[in-house]
């Protein structure tokens, strides 16, 4: 092999005149294509939905309650739903839309398909770019010191962490270097999750038959910044939080 | 700044950079866009075009070692893009596949080096690599590469 297969190589990967064009077309809008959805984007979509969802619940109550007074005694008003959506996280129990009922029972979670970890959103940071400025900072090791320009790759959502090292060791040697991390969490199964609802652990609940409950679901809530993932089941009209981190 | 002028000069050479990487037209195409969309939202000074294709390239390879990263496309295969792509290579090429397989952390040193032409200096300054280090690193690739090429010009 010789330098002119190489880059004869190399050339070979050049775009067609299409791609170009697509490529230009895409740019002139400012967004990359989305020929194919990829998960990152579906899970930031996925928490749209859900903002949107909250937003659409905190709104019905007041449609509501010009239409029926009954109705309007069991509804949250806007100061309730705000304090249960801070405390989602902290098990409480929710009241929710009609729609919102409706989509959660005609799609409840299935037992089999819990995944033994999930990973954790963040909210994206949009001062992150990618490029030549990098922030960075010195960590001294025993006789190494790091020089760690972080990326922080908040990208749709996404908490990952693409860390390049730059290792100076004493005799003035350098080495680069560089991990990425995702954080995720282990989650508990669907049963585990359902029983300790019927036990009233990590529920402010009371215990509750697992008869009673109607549906179930394993969903992201918002805290701290962070989208985690709960289990949410329906009980006698009722929303209750059960914590699916382990 | 005119976009066109840039994604004219450069768009071949920023493809190119996220194919070795990513090896999938599609996420490829991304990448490239998501390059230029970078450089439009913030525009930069450059001390020349050569300044302004290293930008792109280190751009670009960030770009697609963030995508890399991410979780789901580490469980992810094409499988009809892998079968597409291999058979392209043996149709046509024996080196491509070398190049592919390269580590992420020479992918780009040796597309800058022995397609675009930038010597270790330059490359060392744009990806802010210790010379010696990049060195190295040039020995490791060409020796995957099994690469019979000439050292004087390093």
């Amino acid at each position: 092999m010789n330098r002119e297969q190489l880059k004869a190589s190399l050339e070979r990967l050049s775009p067609s005149e299409e791609q170009r064009k697509r490529m230009l077309d895409q740019i002139h809008k400012g967004a990359p294509s989305n020929k194919r959805l990829p998960f990152f984007k579906l899970g930031a979509a996925l928490a749209a939905l859900f903002a949107l969802f909250f937003l659409y619940t905190e709104l019905l109550p007041f449609g509501e309650n010009n239409k029926s007074a009954p109705m309007a005694a069991e509804a949250p008003t806007a100061d309730q739903a705000v304090t249960e959506s801070v405390s989602m996280a902290g098990s409480e129990s929710l009241h929710r839309g009609a729609d919102y009922d409706f989509l959660l029972e005609h799609t409840p979670w299935k037992a089999e398909q819990t995944p033994a970890s999930l990973p954790v959103f963040a909210k994206q940071n949009e001062d992150k770019e990618d490029g030549l400025q990098t922030e960075r900072m010195e960590i001294p090791g025993e006789d190494y010191t790091y020089s760690v320009p972080v990326e922080s790759t908040y990208e749709a959502q996404i908490v990952a962490f693409l860390v390049h090292y730059s290792i100076r060791y004493s005799d003035g040697t350098t080495e680069e270097s560089q991990v990425s991390m995702v954080r995720t969490v282990q989650v508990k199964s669907y049963d585990q999750a359902l029983e300790e609802l019927s036990q009233g652990k990590n529920s402010k609940q009371r215990a509750v038959q697992q008869s009673q409950v109607q549906s179930g679901q394993l969903l992201y809530v918002e805290q701290d910044d962070e989208l985690i993932p709960i289990y949410r089941f329906k009980v006698q009209d009722e929303w209750i939080d059960v914590q699916a981190i382990k | 700044m005119n976009i066109e002028q840039i994604y004219e000069r450069h768009v071949d050479t920023v493809y190119r950079v996220a194919m070795l990487y990513l090896n999938n037209p599609q996420d490829a195409e991304d990448a490239t866009q998501n390059a230029f969309i970078n450089l439009m939202k913030h525009p930069q000074t450059f001390t020349s075009e050569e300044h302004e294709k290293a930008w792109l390239i280190v751009t670009v390879t960030n770009l697609c070692k963030n995508q890399l990263s991410h979780w789901f496309r580490k469980k992810r295969t094409d499988f009809e893009v892998v079968a597409e792509s291999m058979h392209e290579h043996k149709e046509r090429d024996e080196l491509l596949p070398l190049v592919y397989a390269l580590p992420e952390e020479l992918k780009t040193i040796v597309y800058m080096y022995y397609y675009e032409g930038y010597s270790t200096r330059e490359i060392s300054q744009y990806l802010q690599l210790n010379e010696s280090t990049l060195r190295s690193k040039m020995q490791k690739a060409r020796a995957m590469l099994k690469l019979e090429l000439e050292e004087a010009d390093e």
